[in-house]
């Protein structure tokens, strides 16, 4: 572990028990965040990306439950289980009990932001109430300070005539406004880390470019981490330092940013990749990724991508794929689970029909940035 | 453009669609609250002109509020406009009875935003793509059925879907459906608003191409809602951008994301998150927030946000065009240097939205400080305009910040062209042959 690691998630899973069966919306995965980076989750919906970030924050609810994993949080643990000797597992002793998560780590420690701020926020009280509230709570800060602070915070996030908005009530904000709201009261207890659960996603592509120029200058002063949810490439490659994609409930690569984009390696990331038009410079064809994303209740066995991938081939269908080391220097730390990289005999075994069918030329010829380092790009054994 | 009417179609490049000062209000005052308060209309699209030509994709591109989806739709008469004309084909909608436009409806279909709520989940897929053949008349049964099956396939699903039930179908599917549906009275024009905008990336891409292939197929006319630029970019062969009501930019494709003109689309477009970690453009950021269409800026309605806010007493804006409060207001010379002017601009905007705080300055000369120090720090304009900033000063030490504003606004703002007067130019396009309309009177002097 990296000695600036603030956060570090181990083998995570959390499992949803519904009449249809267990879905695995999280199922094993592992990541890290340092002091003052910004990390990525991106994948499409269903991917597990909230699940992940409300696990961190011990938010998940019934029906589901975290089952497995380990999560820590500086010294502290905020999941962790112990095995007794039946193979059950129960809760380690120095796990935070809820109040203690409560009083200790959320909003001060680790604060979230969701997408949608109108389900954030109270509709029947005013915004600088909810917001004086927090503060009080949070920072021991009496009614008038409190209040000052809120309003400070309210104007350093970019809300007009601060004073007079305090007293209005949500549904008088625009839907920027009030997302400038929610990461005002994210900021008001600077918290280390703050999770952004695609907090821009709703919001007009202007209003984002102020939100996410934000982040930057707020990530600038006061050394705070994020963990940014995302299914846009576009905000990724602007503002994340390190990025997860996930896929079904797995991280399927992790690695810095540039890499990610740059030195692709797993088929899932490239076609994702691939797929995503583009705002500075005209595209003749997308290429799609086939068919959609299969039910976490059932996923395919193997790797879960093998259904869709253009590279899949047998093996896909029958190993596992485990986190392989492809980094090019010791400090990239860059992981892939694709079995390409492992070795378990992807390269004697046959391609999948749905993988020979489909036109997979472009995966091989000129490869999306122009620019990239063709012999690089296929990783060959 | 003759009595191509009904069911004939139209030559290449021929408009399909020409559209001229169309405007479409809407009455605010039905609601409660609106009747104590008193109110005016909503202007959502203002005296809008363009046509769109035969086998092309128009992209009419804003942010949500800027009246996209209502000028597409007061184009298709689903509202009637409140003003202006619509030609489809040559024949003036606006001048029909909803009775008489019904027919030609067959010609003119939709694909909405949300797949989930745009398909009647009691029917089965068969009957929905078959419905808009069923209400026009045309065919019968068993051609309908066949029609409906050949055109699921071409939508990339299977003739066999025919028999379900749309929750049977993923988001990206249903929109295939919908497709479907549009095409199966083969239509002329299909207004697309923001089809893709509810699906994940890949699904997206899927649903994009295969409507390129059937617009190839069938050379139909799309007019395409989106407010992603990126959309855009890939299916457009035109773009309308959109702000508040009006379009301030026209152009092909290429010249419109290679070479635009407006300060708005610019500020559009460099605020679109690229996905290459490796350009690190630096941000151009809008500042506020879209005013309200009840009482939009006169002339440019971009002004109040504008980078590019052109300085007032230039030679083109007589004083007798001002109304009697800007008149009065109006200095008479603004001179001062351009870095000048920027400061007063940031300064007048950061007054109008109270985004600085004055904590425990209460006397003249404390404000003048934190003023100076915030705004002018390089420069400061002298004679005049100083004397304006003086008397703005004096007023937020008072704590009369709407004096101020109002002050503020009327010297530097409203005198100003772009307050005064309406923009339209037409200038030359630097990539492919077109015209590229722009309303900004940056460009005036460059031909009108």
């Amino acid at each position: 572990m990296n000695q600036n690691t603030i956060l570090s998630v181990d083998g995570l899973r959390t499992h949803f028990y519904t009449e249809q069966g267990v879905v695995r919306a999280v199922d094993d995965i592992s990541f890290d965040v340092r002091q003052g980076e910004i990390v990525g989750i991106v994948g499409e919906s269903g991917a597990g990306k909230s699940v992940a970030t409300t696990s961190i924050l011990r938010l998940i609810e019934e029906p589901g439950e975290i089952v497995a994993g380990e999560i820590t949080y500086q010294d502290t643990t905020i999941v962790g289980f112990d095995e007794r000797s039946d193979g059950t597992l129960v809760p380690k002793d120095e796990m935070l009990t809820n109040r203690q998560m409560r009083s200790q780590v959320r909003g001060n420690e680790i604060a979230i932001i969701f997408q949608d701020p109108m389900e954030s926020l109270n509709p029947v009280y005013t915004v600088g109430n909810q917001l004086q509230e927090f503060i009080e709570l949070n920072r021991d800060l009496s009614g008038s300070a409190a209040k000052k602070e809120g309003i400070d915070v309210l104007r350093e996030v970019g809300i007009p005539e601060p004073e007079a908005r305090f007293g209005d009530y949500p549904h008088e904000f625009s839907g920027g406004m009030r997302q400038r709201v929610l990461i005002a009261m994210a900021l008001a207890c600077r918290p280390n880390l703050i999770i952004a659960d695609e907090p821009t996603t709703a919001l007009d592509v202007t209003v984002e470019g102020q939100i996410l120029n934000l982040v930057s200058d707020l990530q600038e002063e006061y050394g705070t981490s994020f963990i940014w949810v995302t299914h846009d490439m576009g905000v990724v490659a602007e503002i994340c330092d390190r990025v997860n994609v996930m896929y079904l409930g797995k991280i399927v690569e992790q690695g810095p940013v540039d890499e990610i984009f740059y030195d692709t390696k797993h088929p899932y990331t490239k076609a994702l990749l691939e797929s995503v038009p583009r705002p500075d410079r005209t595209v003749d064809e997308l290429n799609p990724i086939v068919g959609t994303m299969p039910s976490a209740i059932d996923p395919p066995r193997g790797c879960r991508f093998h259904t869709r991938c253009p590279d899949a081939r047998e093996a896909c269908r029958e190993v596992d794929p485990q986190f392989v080391d492809v980094s090019e220097t010791p400090d990239t730390e860059h992981r892939t689970a694709c079995i390409k990289y492992d070795d378990v005999g992807y390269w004697d075994s046959v391609p999948l029909e749905h993988a020979s069918e489909q036109d997979t030329s472009y995966i091989d010829e000129d490869q999306r940035p122009e620019n990239r380092d063709l012999e690089q790009t296929e990783g060959e054994p | 453009m003759s009595d191509a009417i009904g069911g004939e179609s139209v030559s290449e490049d021929e408009p399909v669609v020409e559209v001229e000062h169309m405007s479409k209000y809407f009455s605010s005052e039905t609601g409660f609250i609106a009747s104590l308060l008193g109110s005016s209309d909503v202007q959502a699209v203002d005296e809008v002109s363009f046509d769109i030509r035969k086998g092309e994709t128009l992209a009419l591109v804003g942010e949500s509020g800027c009246g996209k989806s209502t000028l597409a739709r007061a184009v298709l008469q689903l509202h009637r406009p409140t003003d202006g004309t619509v030609r489809f084909k040559g024949q003036n909608l606006t001048d029909l009875s909803d009775r008489e436009i019904r027919p030609l409806r067959r010609d003119m279909q939709m694909i909405f935003q949300d797949p989930h709520s745009s398909l009647n989940p009691r029917l089965k897929v068969g009957q929905i793509v078959e419905e808009p053949m069923k209400a026009h008349d045309l065919h019968d049964p068993e051609e309908r059925t066949r029609r409906a099956q050949r055109l699921l396939e071409k939508v990339g699903l299977e003739a066999e879907h025919y028999y379900r039930y749309p929750h049977e179908f993923s988001g990206g599917q249903r929109q295939r459906i919908n497709l479907a549906r549009a095409f199966s009275t083969d239509p002329e024009l299909i207004m697309c608003d923001e089809p893709t905008s509810a699906l994940d990336v890949s699904v997206q891409a899927q649903v994009l191409n295969v409507m390129n292939e059937l617009q190839e197929e069938f050379g139909v006319t799309y007019l395409f809602i989106s407010h992603d630029m990126s959309v855009v970019r890939y299916v457009a062969d035109r773009v309308a951008v959109m702000y508040l009501g009006h379009i301030v930019e026209l152009a092909e494709k290429e010249e419109l994301f290679e070479n635009p003109q407006h300060p708005y689309t610019r500020a559009l477009l460099d605020s679109i998150p690229i996905p290459d970690p490796r350009v690190t453009d630096a941000r151009g950021t809008l500042e506020g927030d879209v005013p309200s269409p009840i009482d939009p800026p006169s002339g440019c309605r971009f002004r109040t946000r504008c980078p590019k806010l052109i300085r007032p007493g230039t030679d083109d804006v007589d004083r007798s065009e001002l109304d009697e409060q800007t008149a009065a207001a109006a200095l008479s010379i603004y001179e001062m240097s351009d870095v000048a002017w920027e400061n007063v601009r940031a300064y007048t905007r950061a007054v109008t939205r109270r985004s600085f705080a004055l904590e425990d300055a209460d006397s003249p000369a404390a404000v003048r400080n934190v003023v100076d120090e915030r705004f002018f720090t390089d420069a400061r304009p002298g004679g005049e305009v100083d004397e304006v900033l003086d008397r703005s000063i004096e007023l937020l030490a008072d704590g009369e910040w709407d004096g101020a504003t109002d002050l503020l606004r009327t010297t530097f703002e409203e005198p100003s062209i772009c307050a005064a007067r309406k923009p339209a130019y037409t200038v030359e396009s630097e990539y492919g042959g077109g015209d590229h309309y722009v309303a900004c009177h940056l460009h005036r002097g460059r031909g009108e």
